[in-house]
């Protein structure tokens, strides 16, 4: 049986094409509005989208889950080997806020929902039932029920951590910074895990001058390792391959189901 | 219908829809723009009001102190009467740097008071109005930015053409004018 005899082996294509064509448009428009968009000075920045750049810092003890390296940030996650690559099964990131510094004032970022794109960390395949602590423990505590089913083929893990004092482009919603928040005391916090005292966080509360996260009438929210001038190139690259791709996939498919009926109405 | 037929009409689809597409994302982006420079603008207007009412305050504050600098005085109330009456992008930066240069004046003439200097609401006032000058420099930089990349895009290919259509105009830079960046004169009258 040929490959592209079946309707379904043509039917992907066709509408793979399509997805593609609409994320590219997506990527494009994303990448018109960082580009759109001035890059702000922490003190000075307007409430709505910004862009900003500045220095992480964490506001709670944070660990990576795999790595076991402390951070501000971390997103995995855990995919399974299928005929056609990998195929993400599971994935998850810190909510934890973080203070991003830029010499000019702090702001607090809220990373739930955002789109991250971070440099590559730890990455590691592993095959069987019997995984290296650091993953199975993570498998364990998160409750993964179908984990035993995942390990009876290869499991790739990766790891991607925003580092103390790390760079990061932050373009989100800026919003005015909750004026009722309290600190609490010092074995209070202890027991959070919180590491250096209440008298940082303090003072790093009473710097921020906002908040910055996923905003309801403006969803663009981009945490980025990356320097604006790279994420726009690599947003351009990806949106040109798709806008150029998508079409001619679709249209690709189309030829090879016209053929295929033409030539069997042909041998009819 | 002939198959190449079939494939040239979804060839022309993609074309259409993909040319439309950009036109609105073409159309919207410029509207956006647009309005961000309005955004722009109206964010440092904020400040440019803040920094307005402050300065009565400061006056009030320092007039008991610094009776010999009436000029001083003047040349304040005058920057921040020409500040109100300013209506254009190109008026209000002329006279916004009339009264930086005049509150800088200001600030320097008060050296020779040392009275002045150990007021804790004029110490309060002298550093509100310092950080309201820092984030007003930030913002004119933001609001230039915006309309560099607004006037950009206007003139650039494919833009102009919905720019064309549009009827959109560039816009006015903040510029400082050259008087208004010169070193500040000081000449302080010996204090009674």
């Amino acid at each position: 049986m040929h490959l592209f005899s079946s309707p379904i082996a043509i039917l992907v294509p066709f509408i793979g094409g399509i997805v593609l064509f609409v994320r590219g448009f997506r990527g494009w428009r994303e990448r018109r509005l960082i580009l759109n968009t001035p890059r702000s000075h922490i003190r000075s920045m307007p409430m709505g989208l910004v862009e900003i750049t500045g220095a992480a810092e964490p506001r709670s003890a944070l660990t990576a889950p795999f790595s076991q390296h402390p951070c501000v940030f971390w997103e995995l996650d855990i995919s399974t080997r299928n005929k056609n690559g990998w195929s993400v099964v599971h994935r998850s990131a810190s909510g934890h806020p973080f203070f991003l510094s830029d010499g000019t004032g702090v702001a607090l970022v809220y990373p739930e929902g955002a789109e991250c794109r971070l440099c590559p960390g730890v990455e590691e395949v592993c095959t069987g039932p019997l995984l290296p602590p650091c993953y199975s423990e993570y498998i364990h505590d998160n409750h993964l029920a179908l984990a035993s089913v995942w390990s009876l083929g290869q499991l790739r893990f990766r790891e991607r951590i925003v580092e103390e004092q790390g760079q990061v482009f932050v373009m989100g919603t800026a919003m005015p910074r909750t004026h009722a928040l309290t600190v609490s005391d010092a074995d209070a916090m202890q027991a959070t895990g919180t590491d250096g005292g209440p008298a940082r966080i303090q003072t790093l509360d009473e710097a921020t001058v906002a908040v910055m996260r996923r905003g309801e009438n403006e969803p663009t929210f981009i945490i980025s390792q990356k320097s604006e001038r790279d994420l726009t190139l690599d947003l351009g690259i990806h949106a040109a391959a798709q806008l150029v791709g998508g079409p001619l996939l679709t249209l690709f498919a189309l030829g090879w189901w016209l053929i295929s009926i033409t030539s069997t109405h042909g041998l009819h | 219908m002939h198959p190449m037929e079939i494939l040239v009409t979804a060839t022309l689809l993609f074309a259409l829809i993909g040319g439309a597409s950009m036109f609105f994302s073409i159309y919207n982006g410029l509207v956006a723009l647009k309005n961000s420079v309005g955004r722009a603008w109206a964010n440092i207007d904020v400040l440019l009001k803040q920094r307005h009412d402050e300065l009565p305050k400061l006056v009030s504050t320092c007039e008991g102190y610094m009776q010999h600098e009436r000029a001083v005085f003047d040349a304040l109330s005058e920057a921040r009467g020409a500040l109100v009456k300013a209506k254009s992008v190109a008026e209000r930066a002329h006279a916004e740097g009339q009264l930086t240069q005049a509150l800088g004046q200001f600030f320097a003439v008060m050296d020779a008071y040392p009275d002045l200097k150990a007021n804790q609401g004029f110490l309060q006032l002298q550093s509100r109005i310092s950080d309201l000058e820092n984030q007003i420099a930030d913002r004119r930089e933001y609001y230039n930015d915006t309309v560099t990349t607004f006037n950009t895009r206007i003139q650039q290919i494919p833009d102009t053409l919905v720019a064309g259509w549009l009827s959109l105009l560039p816009a006015d830079l903040f510029k400082v004018a050259e008087p208004d960046r010169q070193d500040v004169q000081i000449q302080v009258k010996p204090a009674a």
